[in-house]
């Protein structure tokens, strides 16, 4: 205890000193902790949070950006895709549609010309009919000229049975 | 020198014969003019206390209290400065603020290991290292220490220093560490427990322990009195702990000081230039370890006891 005091009394300690220098340094602590230490911390924190955020934020934005690009791609590449096959259905359909009116008109040109045959064929048939009796009227008045001067009435007769017999035959 | 012996003999002869009056009149004359002209009548020395400037009622204002409080002023002012315009975007001292408390929290971490463990202690420890730094450096500008009043103490003539380092006060360094030991031990029960924590110091638990555990492992018997017994240890550790730190920063800055006031007596110009840079890095160091150490006493004492 002696030691004790001589230490107290050569350091000149004095208990008033001692809480003075405590009170000084609780009203630094004070101080430092209110209006430095706590809201820089604080701003500092808020800036450390703001900036991880903006980063994965960026982060984001660039993964989706890439996600439309692909989309896009894709879209790009259906449209294509769709076009191509529009068009391959247009050119089809074109063929298509070129063939059946080839065969129409072919048809149409076949059935044409049957009917022209069949005219023409009706046409012989009628010129015929015609002719048959113009010759019929021509051999009658003929043979009525011819028998006027050299025929009797029984060749008379008789050709003119035979010739009917032909004309009812025919 | 010569009037000084001279006087003695006087006085001795005085004593002998009384009628001498006039001449012992004549010598005391010469000696109190003689006085002011020679130095060596007044005390120059750097004390190891810090000496009262004056008085509050019965409460001495010593320089390095003095001293102390301009600290405290000038801490105050920059962190007005600081806090009053706290951005988002540092700005100007701002900037040299963050850096400073950055570093300082990354210093802590490698410390306590973790980022939460620091928020609790770093505001008290960070104070700690700007109190002590700033009342380190205080003591260095030039006319703290030097500019001051002659008084007259003990028969002799006494000069004292206005203003006196205020780490060169073991007051100050005592009440620092007193305070930093205490707040270590605070919070090292507030965090481990109260219970946890009275078994570091006065290991009840080990003696607890014996008969339960004395089948599986019998040298507990002789182990667990010697873990209560460094139990024991611990507590004067702590007051180890108060002496060291205080007598660290103390013994460190007073000596600077000491130092710088030789250098000046010996050639008052140039020579003291590089010892004020040394102490310049004395005054940070310090601090730092007054500050690491404190830091290092609030891990342990956060830290459960794992043997």
């Amino acid at each position: 205890m002696k030691n004790m005091d001589e230490l107290i009394k050569t350091f000149h300690i004095d208990w008033k000193l001692l809480i003075a220098q405590l009170v000084n340094f609780g009203i630094v602590l004070w101080v430092l902790y209110k209006f430095a230490i706590k809201p820089l911390s604080k701003t500092m924190d808020a800036r450390t949070e703001e900036i991880e955020k903006s980063l994965e934020d960026a982060k984001k934005i660039e993964a989706s950006l890439a996600q439309t690009e692909t989309e896009r791609q894709d879209k790009l590449d259906a449209a294509k895709k769709d076009a191509q096959e529009i068009i391959e259905k247009a050119r089809q359909q074109g063929e298509r549609q070129g063939k059946t009116m080839v065969d129409d008109a072919k048809r149409e040109v076949q059935t044409v010309i049957a009917a022209a045959k069949e005219q023409i064929a009706q046409e012989k048939q009628s010129m015929l009919r015609e002719l048959k009796a113009e010759v019929g009227t021509l051999v009658v008045k003929a043979t009525a000229k011819v028998l006027e001067k050299v025929t009797t009435k029984e060749v008379d007769e008789r050709l003119i049975e035979e010739s009917l017999k032909e004309v009812k035959r025919q | 020198m010569n009037s000084a012996t001279d006087s003695s003999d006087n006085q001795e002869a005085l004593a002998l014969a009384e009628p001498l009056t006039a001449e012992r009149q004549e010598n005391n004359v010469e000696l109190s003019a003689s006085a002011p002209e020679t130095s060596e009548s007044i005390s120059h020395e750097p004390t190891l206390f810090a000496e009262p400037v004056f008085n509050l009622g019965n409460f001495n204002v010593t320089n390095s209290l003095l001293n102390s409080w301009l600290t405290v002023v000038i801490i105050f002012v920059l962190a007005l400065a600081v806090g009053k315009k706290i951005r988002p975007i540092p700005k100007g001292l701002q900037n040299y603020f963050e850096v400073i408390l950055a570093g300082a929290m990354n210093l802590a971490d490698s410390v306590t290991g973790s980022r939460q463990k620091t928020k609790k202690i770093f505001p008290l420890v960070f104070t700690i290292f700007i109190f002590v730094l700033i009342n380190n450096w205080l003591g260095l500008i030039p006319g703290i220490g030097s500019i001051g009043f002659i008084k007259s103490h003990e028969g002799g003539q006494v000069f004292v220093p206005l203003l006196r380092g205020g780490t060169a006060d073991l007051n100050t360094t005592l009440a620092l560490a007193l305070f930093a030991v205490l707040a270590s031990n605070i919070f090292g029960f507030i965090t481990v427990g109260l219970w946890k924590y009275f078994n570091k110091f006065v290991n009840v638990r080990a003696f607890l322990e014996i008969p339960r555990q004395i089948k599986k492992d019998p040298a507990i018997i002789f182990v667990n009195p010697i873990k209560a017994f460094v139990g024991l240890i611990e507590i004067v550790g702590e007051v180890a702990k108060v002496a060291s730190l205080s007598f660290r920063l103390f013994g460190n800055v007073f000596a600077g000081e000491v130092l710088l006031s030789a250098m000046a007596v010996i050639f008052a110009f140039v020579l003291p230039i590089p010892f004020i840079f040394l102490e310049v890095i004395v005054g940070i160091i310090q601090a730092l370890i007054f500050a690491m150490l404190t830091l290092v006493y609030f891990t342990i004492a956060g830290t459960a006891e794992e043997h």
